[in-house]
């Protein structure tokens, strides 16, 4: 787990010399990014705005229907969403290109998703997110697949972590953990 | 929706056309078709997908000559990765797939031309769904 968060760190601090403290794998306050807006189609039809979440925590989960570890996170991810959404906590997974009906099926309703499930159709948004310097042999879409992210109120990524499958962190205690720091 | 999955920017599996190995025996054809998944990669198994999974598979083009009456995956191992306390089934290292055809009278040539399609992982990544063309004569 540390070596990737490692990893991605390092591609992040020579973009933008980013300060990382890796043992809370979280950015410090004062430096951390801010993402761009984005906007998305949830697989419930309504268009979805970041800024609509000013304000508040946002957790993003960048999945797809047929990988096994995002399938693996969902419950937890449902399980952040309830025990922290009346703490101003909003989840939100990015499904990278599958179509519509495939993503409700196998993600917001097989898993009774209560957050929005978003349609990335061409990958922009999730690749949006990736380090340029990690694995720059793969798409930038793809090597985001897996991966989560924390914002704070101000649209700032506070924590982020790409997939580590030997030390596969199904249960969100990092991001948790940070969250709780945050809170 | 396949289509749409693919990328086809680079492989995690190569077929190894020269290990190809043929048996012609009373008008029928065995073909093992030999793959190897590049080290530190597995993909995902061709029989479990319970879990939404992109299950391996091979698709082969039609062909007048002959008619394709089985095809068997061959893993030199079982290998499962624990998923939230789940099985999961996966493949790496090497494995095969046998295909047998029963030949049209006369046919003196055989080409088969196919896809693998699958969809990799490594210790940090899973990656967009690949296919892998293979073609031997």
């Amino acid at each position: 787990m540390k070596n990737h968060i490692l990893k991605f760190f390092l591609g992040l601090a020579l973009i933008s010399s980013i300060s990382y403290s890796q043992e809370t794998a979280s950015f410090k306050e004062s430096n951390a990014v801010k993402v761009k807006n984005f906007s998305l189609k949830s697989t419930d039809g309504k268009v979805v705005n970041l800024t609509d979440y000013k304000g508040k925590f946002v957790v993003i989960h960048i999945a797809t229907t047929w990988c096994p570890y995002c399938n693996a996170e969902a419950p937890y991810l449902e399980e952040i969403y309830k025990d922290y959404h009346d703490k101003n906590v909003e989840v939100l997974i990015i499904d990278v290109k599958e179509p519509k009906d495939l993503v409700h099926e196998r993600i917001k309703n097989r898993f009774n998703l209560s957050f929005p499930v978003l349609l990335d159709t061409d990958g922009v948004v999730a690749a949006s997110f990736a380090p340029k310097d990690v694995l720059p042999e793969l798409a930038r879409d793809e090597i985001m697949l897996a991966s989560n992210l924390l914002l704070d109120p101000q649209g700032r990524i506070q924590f982020m972590s790409l997939l580590d499958t030997k030390n596969f962190d199904v249960k969100l205690i990092h991001l948790k953990k940070r969250l709780i720091e945050l809170l | 929706m396949v289509s749409l999955l693919c990328n086809d920017t680079k492989q995690f599996v190569e077929f190894k056309s020269t290990d190809v190995v043929v048996e012609i025996e009373n008008g029928f054809a065995t073909i093992t078709l030999p793959f190897e998944v590049l080290a530190d990669y597995h993909i995902q198994s061709n029989s479990d997908n319970s879990d939404g999974s992109i299950t391996t598979g091979l698709i082969f083009k039609e062909n007048n000559t002959y008619k394709i009456i089985h095809q068997e995956f061959s893993l030199k191992q079982d290998e499962t990765i624990i998923l939230n306390g789940a099985k999961h089934k996966v493949i790496s290292n090497q494995f095969e797939v046998k295909v047998t055809l029963k030949l049209n009278e006369n046919t003196s040539d055989i080409k088969l031309e196919g896809e693998l399609y699958y969809q990799a992982c490594t210790d940090g990544q899973c990656l967009f769904p690949r296919v892998l063309n293979f073609k031997i004569k």
